[in-house]
């Protein structure tokens, strides 16, 4: 068996453990249910709302993958910018760190103020969110290629951008692949946060009135769907990544 | 090609400048293959970056055919290899080999096909072979692919081969000689390997510590293949040795490299 495999099996058996276990205590203690439910309990509740967590996973889904792609999109453009243009890398640095420190979990709420209860919001969070990550990624994977390879474009008198475009763009798909991995479950928390603060459709609103409610089941289930779609996207990009990156990075 | 070098000097600035190149005046014939000996550090690759075109001049000229060296590269006249095969991951071993006729296209048609670089250095199978499943020696192999495609008048070679273990080495030296010889480029060939100089060069120039200066200039006029038993060859090897204040019968490599 291939360690691969065999590592896979093993967390699939932990998590086996980790949801009997769950199951046994909550039937031995008798837990009340507004405490913590049986994962079978959640799974009901899941089953019967089926339709309304598909239309809510849809909405979150949607926002945390737009934002993914605005925050990659601003996040690789910007590199780019900085490496082409390396005297505005000092200031831009400094207002991505900026933006970077501002607590967005208190920026959520005033955008959701300004710009109401819609996507606009939610997706503007997520953006800046994975932008930053991107941002720096791209930043040391444009700056990868080794001197030997530069000098050879050089004496090749390759321009700065073939140099670009040939050299430092492919170097920095794997760098890209590493953040877009670490963004993208960072996107759908950042969509959830911001559905806290207000939200017409969504888990982040399911688990906003559950948690009001006390009602824990739908609560649990909307944490569920969210990791679930969190591994689900990690393990898509992951392929995804193999395909594009074949070489794989040393 | 011809290659004029004079008076040429570099210093590297800094807070501690440091001076690699001094003074130095070297001339090559078209068609002549130069070995550089000299000490580890001593200013071998300076002088060949500034043949290149990587480095611009403190002071002084190097004029390839007349012009500098900028221009002889985007004209595709000159060729540069190094210790490292920089090979680009993503792409098979053709298109790496055919990655430097993307630059600066010429109007003349190249006289070489990528695959046919390839057959011609033992790589034909590879052409559709990425980087990472070939083994060093390959990869360098595939690098003198490149190197001959770009069909230059002038091969800058930095210690190409010294990365592999001594029998791949030789083997390729032994290769490249063949190779070179009906295309009859310029070679500039810097080595800290003296054995490697006289088995391939028609001429051996030895370099001083940094800054460099020319301290020897020997004519190599020996048949091919050479054996080290020859006493002219020894006679040669003496006198490299002598001038580089080498003593000791195992010192055959300048610097702190020493053959095993």
């Amino acid at each position: 068996m291939s360690s691969g495999r065999r590592s896979s099996l093993v967390a699939l058996a932990l998590v086996a453990i980790f949801f009997v276990g769950w199951e046994v205590a909550v039937d031995l203690l008798h837990t009340p249910v507004y405490i913590l439910p049986a994962p079978t309990r959640v799974l009901q509740t899941l089953a019967a709302n089926a339709a309304s967590y598909a239309g809510d996973t849809l909405v979150t889904l949607g926002e945390a993958l737009a934002g993914l792609f605005f925050g990659l999109l601003s996040g690789s453009l910007l590199a780019c910018l900085l490496i082409l243009q390396p005297d505005l890398e000092g200031g831009v640095m400094t207002l991505a760190i900026l933006v970077k420190s501002t607590p967005l979990v208190a920026v959520a709420p005033l955008l959701t103020l300004w710009l109401g209860f819609g996507v606009a919001p939610k997706v503007i969070i997520t953006a800046l969110l994975t932008f930053f990550p991107v941002l720096v990624n791209m930043l040391s994977g444009l700056n990868r290629p080794d001197t030997a390879l530069l000098d050879l474009f050089r004496a090749w008198q390759a321009s700065r951008w073939e140099i670009f475009l040939h050299l430092r763009l492919p170097s920095a798909a794997p760098f890209l692949f590493a953040a877009v991995k670490i963004s993208a479950p960072l996107a759908l928390i950042g969509a959830v946060v911001a559905e806290w603060t207000g939200a017409s459709g969504g888990l982040g609103r399911t688990m906003w009135l559950a948690y009001s409610n006390l009602n824990l089941p739908y609560l649990f289930a909307a944490i569920f769907l969210l990791a679930a779609f969190g591994m689900i996207l990690y393990g898509l990009l992951s392929l995804l990544e193999r395909k594009v990156v074949f070489w794989g990075e040393k | 090609m011809q290659v004029s070098i004079r008076s040429l000097s570099h210093t590297y600035p800094g807070r501690q400048p440091r001076q690699a190149l001094a003074e130095l005046s070297l001339e090559i014939p078209s068609g002549q293959f130069v070995a550089i000996v000299g000490p580890s550090g001593c200013g071998k690759s300076t002088l060949l970056r500034l043949a290149a075109g990587l480095l611009t001049p403190t002071s002084g000229h190097v004029f390839l055919d007349g012009e500098p060296p900028r221009q002889a590269s985007r004209a595709r006249r000159t060729a540069w290899m190094a210790q490292s095969p920089a090979l680009l991951p993503w792409l098979t071993g053709k298109a790496n080999a055919a990655l430097a006729l993307r630059f600066h296209r010429t109007d003349a048609p190249p006289r070489l096909t990528a695959e046919k670089a390839l057959r011609m250095v033992g790589l034909a199978d590879a052409a559709g072979t990425y980087p990472f499943a070939l083994s060093g020696g390959m990869q360098q192999r595939l690098a003198l692919a490149r190197t001959l495609l770009l069909d230059a008048d002038l091969w800058l070679m930095d210690e190409p081969f010294a990365a592999l273990d001594e029998l791949t080495r030789e083997q390729l030296a032994a290769e490249l000689l063949e190779l070179w010889r009906p295309l009859r480029p310029s070679v500039m060939w810097v080595t800290h390997n003296i054995h490697e100089a006289l088995r391939l060069a028609d001429r051996v120039v030895v370099l001083s510590p940094r800054p460099a200066r020319l301290l020897a200039d020997l004519a190599v006029e020996l048949p091919h293949p050479r054996r080290e038993s020859d006493p002219a060859y020894q006679n040669l090897l003496g006198r490299v040795r002598a001038t580089l204040g080498l003593n000791g019968e195992a010192h055959t490599v300048v610097g702190e490299e020493e053959t095993r």
